[in-house]
């Protein structure tokens, strides 16, 4: 029985939180229960447990009280907490060093992670959306599209690892009947769509299967329009032509994201039914519907996927003729992913690398602390000579550590605080769910455990280290040169942190190249003094006659304003998404097998690419008299059916699902235009007229050259076209230059953060270093006194110093490199034309961690011994 | 007069009392171990060992309590023990404290007598 030993690690923390003259009885008494009286009565394992109940209950007794008692002898935490504080009074630069690094570190790591936990890692506003996954369509030739009216339906029926499929469309209407005209959003899901999500409106009703003239609007558009009043509820509306009621409002900060296309987030903020018969039948002819399951209890994505898997196999079989092609995959995408893509990606390694610069502001405090503890060896030797017990030494360090740890976690916070801000303002547009970050209590409780690891990092190990010195030791080593050990744990730190930083420093390199080939792509047209927007008009006109003439009045309208040098029309406005796709080939390939190429269709009132600045090649552009027989291809498409020839005059075959293919004369020749992304090479494009089928012209974007900032020709423009159409709307009001901001704004913003993180490191590193050197110098004055004395050129002794900063700092790039590879290869699919190995990059990286560290060696050692050396031997 | 002068300036806490009337039981043989297992005994509560201790220290402090160093024994792992004796001054306390919620409650019919 006696040999039962009360748990080690307790003992330890009661040992810790006890006054030094009541650790005997305290201690002896819980071991004497212990083996005596608990170990007997309720076994061993019970026994410890109660140990441990004992010790956790005891903390704060013990605590509080040595705090509260008065002049109860220096030896409680209350008299570390004082001797803390008077500490760094004397020494208020160092305190404030510290506690600005660990602040910076803290909170640095506090901004990013809320970041990380708002978009990426807290739930989707709806209900169990970890069970809800997007399903895309992947042929051969569409690499993600939405479903067919038939695949739908074999899906909705035949997969029995979906608990509920939903469907929806989205185009935008305008509103009108009870306040201004405005253009919205809308939304045609199938009945199925909320109950999915699990949302429901929180004011009025639910759609009913049969509501087909109800709309649900968004908590936005009710705050917005209607003042949040709640009779809005039962209202009567016109919704692109239609009398709707308002059923309902949904309630706010609701994600139905499921009518997001891909990465391009949708904002609808109004919701209908689709009529049933436009999911009925089985017909394939075009991929339409964006669909999303929600999966049965039980059911992982795996097997739901193998399900499907069999399932579109078999039914491709039967399948004879599908938008995309019959080798249809049906993918299952939980929303979330769908959602962020390879934004959750970028923001963990944003928050590794914000943990760089936490790690190294970590190691920078933990070398400061260390050296003050070497200042302090002969105080701590003679404490210990003394009889103060190492546990009590210990525990004075690491209260230092944990109040200054402290300090700087409050500071952290609110660097946290402004830098949430900070971020949220210079955020790109088209980062999902921003509006969900901010810093609240689980923050600030990442906040304070990162800080606590800090505390631990730089205040236990100088601890246990100085509580180790021993008299004849210190007081002997103070007359010789620093200990191995010491040395080689500053330079571990030295070398980590170079590393580190080094790593840090690639990265916005990269990102700076990255971006570097972005902002110097060949795009195919101009994106400066250009003002696009959506115009949305109730009717087309009629005829192809009235509705041309509206047309051509509209451009001539907006022209006549001073200032704009041209407009012309698009259906598709470039960097703006959305597709039309249609195919084509050659009249040689009529003959052959040949599978028909596809390609973007753009179509264009004349004026238009001029506004646009495209390059005409060879040929000409549209003029106002072509009809449909005529057509403008791009370069890719010509070398593609023509290689090496002049397509100029040559015939070419064009079909659109649901149309008649026909033949077209190509009458000119553009350059290749990015009109997908900028990241994104150029489709193959066809331009056919506008004018010639203006009637049947659903989607028409304007674009307006200017003189001066396009911003400010909104409101003529809005005037000249209700000078044409009084019902016209005016939606998506855009410079050219926003859209391109909008393409490259990820890859600017990742930068902008790598680069913030970078400078921060690099600082801290340098700051690092600085110390290291400083106190080496300084530890090894009396030495390099004698040298001088001994007739040492100073210079030399200068460059010894140098140089063994300088191989720190080089073994320190030698292992950032590697670092910087790895890095290079997490961030290689966010990179555009620049490889994760860039030299250039890696380069100029090392060349500037090179430089600072070199001189973080040479500055202090140069002060330090510029000092006397005969001063330095008086020191001692 | 039920309240003497210490109370008035300064009421026994309940645990305190528990404490105090352990010691009281004990006898001058009386240490940490001991006095737990007592209220524990007697009160079915388990009393955390740094609290009896911050009770035991304000105790002495006002001198209702003193205390002895004894021999460190291997049981404890070589620790020595700390008797604790109750003072007179720390009799009267007591009584006075008892005093007191006797007289508030004596005539109470509420039926704890069944106990």
């Amino acid at each position: 029985m006696m040999r039962v030993q009360p748990p080690r690690i307790a003992a330890r923390l009661l040992a810790f939180f006890t006054a030094a003259e009541d650790r005997e009885m305290v201690l002896g008494d819980l071991a004497e229960e212990f083996r005596v009286v608990r170990v007997p009565r309720l076994g061993e394992r019970a026994a410890r447990r109660w140990y441990w109940s004992q010790v956790v209950r005891s903390i704060w007794p013990l605590f509080s009280f040595s705090w509260a008692q008065e002049g109860w002898g220096m030896t409680g935490l209350r008299s570390d907490v004082v001797g803390a504080l008077r500490l760094f009074r004397r020494a208020p630069a160092f305190a404030f060093v510290v506690v600005l690094t660990v602040g910076i570190g803290v909170g640095g790591v506090t901004a990013v992670f809320s970041v990380v936990r708002g978009v990426v890692l807290s739930p989707l506003s709806f209900q169990d959306s970890e069970r809800v996954v997007a399903l895309w369509g992947r042929t051969a030739v569409y690499p993600q599209t939405p479903l067919t009216v038939g695949d739908y339906n074999a899906l909705v029926e035949g997969i029995s690892a979906f608990e509920t499929v939903a469907g929806s469309w989205g185009n935008s209407a305008s509103l009108l009947g009870d306040a201004e005209p405005e253009q919205v959003g809308v939304g045609w899901v199938s009945p199925s769509y909320f109950p999915l999500l699990g949302v429901q409106p929180t004011l009025g009703r639910t759609l009913g299967a049969e509501d087909l003239n109800a709309i649900l609007i968004s908590h936005e558009l009710w705050q917005r329009r209607y003042g949040t009043d709640p009779s809005a509820v039962g209202r009567q509306v016109k919704l692109g032509g239609a009398s709707m009621e308002i059923a309902g409002v949904l309630p706010p900060s609701v994600d139905p994201n499921l009518t997001a296309t891909g990465r391009h987030l949708t904002d609808y903020q109004v919701w209908r039914l689709m009529p049933p018969e436009w999911t009925e039948g089985d017909d394939r002819s075009i991929g339409w519907i964006r669909s999303a399951a929600r999966l049965r209890d039980g059911v992982t994505l795996e097997q739901a996927q193998a399900e499907v898997d069999a399932f579109v196999l078999r039914m491709n079989e039967g399948v004879l003729e599908r938008d995309g092609g019959r080798d249809l995959r049906v993918e299952l995408v939980p929303v979330r992913e769908d959602l962020l893509g390879s934004l959750s990606r970028t923001l963990w390694i944003m928050l590794g690398a914000v943990s760089g610069v936490l790690l190294i502001a970590a190691s920078n405090v933990a070398h400061l602390m260390l050296g003050r503890a070497e200042e302090r060896a002969g105080e701590v030797a003679l404490r210990a000579a003394l009889g103060g017990g190492r546990t009590r030494l210990v525990r004075q360090f690491v209260v230092e550590s944990g109040l200054l740890a402290l300090a700087g976690g409050v500071l952290g916070v609110g660097i946290a605080w402004l830098g949430v801000s900070l971020l949220l303002r210079m955020a790109p547009q088209g980062i999902p769910r921003l509006e969900t970050v901010h810093v609240d209590f689980l923050v600030m409780g990442f906040a304070f455990a990162a800080t606590g690891v800090a505390a631990l990092l730089f205040g236990v190990l100088p601890a246990l280290r100085a509580s180790r010195a021993d008299l004849a030791q210190v007081l002997g080593e103070r007359r010789s040169t620093p200990g191995r050990r010491q040395q080689r744990l500053s330079s571990g730190l030295v070398v980590a942190q170079v590393a580190i930083c080094l790593g840090l420093l690639a990265g916005t390199g990269f990102m700076l190249r990255s971006l570097g080939s972005l902002e110097a792509v060949d795009l195919g047209f101009e994106t400066e003094s250009i003002l696009t927007f959506a115009l949305e008009m109730s009717d087309n006109g009629g005829t192809l006659g009235e509705a041309r003439s509206k047309l051509l009045a509209h451009t001539d309208r907006i022209e006549a304003i001073p200032g704009v040098v041209s407009a012309g029309m698009t259906n598709r406005v470039p960097l703006g998404g959305g597709l039309f796709t249609g195919d084509y080939r050659s009249e040689d390939m009529v003959g052959s097998d040949a599978e028909k190429h596809s390609a973007s269709y753009r179509i264009i009132t004349p004026g238009y690419l001029e506004t646009m600045g495209a390059r005409l090649l060879s040929g000409r552009s549209f003029n106002g008299e072509d009809g449909m027989g005529v057509a403008l291809v791009d370069q890719t498409v010509a070398e593609r059916i023509w290689p090496g020839e002049n397509p100029i005059g040559k015939r070419i075959e064009l079909s659109t699902l649901g149309e008649e293919p026909r033949w077209a004369e190509v009458v000119g020749l553009v350059a290749p235009m990015k009109h997908t992304g900028v990241s994104i090479e150029a489709n193959e494009t066809i331009f056919i007229p506008m004018l010639a089928q203006a009637h049947q012209q659903n989607f028409r974007y304007v674009a307006v050259r200017v003189s001066g900032d396009p911003m400010a020709y909104i409101e003529p423009v809005r005037e000249a076209a209700r000078s044409v159409d009084a019902t016209a709307v005016l939606a998506r009001l855009r410079p050219m230059s926003t859209l391109f901001d909008d393409s490259v704004a990820p890859t600017r913003f990742a930068m902008m953060l790598l680069a913030i993180f970078g400078g921060v490191a690099l600082v801290l590193a340098a700051v690092g270093l600085y110390g290291v050197i400083a106190t080496t110098v300084l530890r090894r004055s009396r030495e390099f006194g004698i040298r001088v004395a001994l007739g040492a050129v100073r210079e030399h002794i200068l460059r010894s110093v140098v140089v063994s900063g300088a191989s720190l700092v080089l073994y320190g790039i030698g292992i950032g490199t590697i670092l910087s590879l790895w890095l290079g290869d997490l961030l290689s699919s966010t990179l555009y034309e620049v490889e994760p190995t860039d030299p250039m990059a890696l380069g100029a990286a090392a060349l500037v961690m090179g430089i600072v560290g070199v001189l973080g060696a040479y500055l202090p050692a140069r002060a330090i011994l510029g000092v006397d050396p005969a001063s330095a031997l008086r020191e001692e | 007069m039920p309240w003497s002068e210490q109370t008035v300036s300064k009421p026994l806490s309940e645990l305190e009392v528990l404490a105090l009337a352990a010691l009281a039981r004990l006898g001058p043989d009386a240490y940490g171990v001991l006095i737990r297992q007592e209220i524990e005994d007697r009160t079915d509560r388990s009393i955390s060992i740094g609290s009896l201790y911050k009770a035991l220290h304000r105790l002495e402090k006002r001198q209702f309590v003193s205390s002895q160093l004894g021999e460190p024994t291997a049981v404890r792992g070589g620790r020595a023990k700390k008797y604790i004796r109750l003072e007179p001054q720390g009799r009267d306390a007591l009584e006075a404290s008892i005093r007191a919620v006797f007289g508030m409650v004596s005539g109470l019919d509420i039926g704890w007598d069944r106990g």
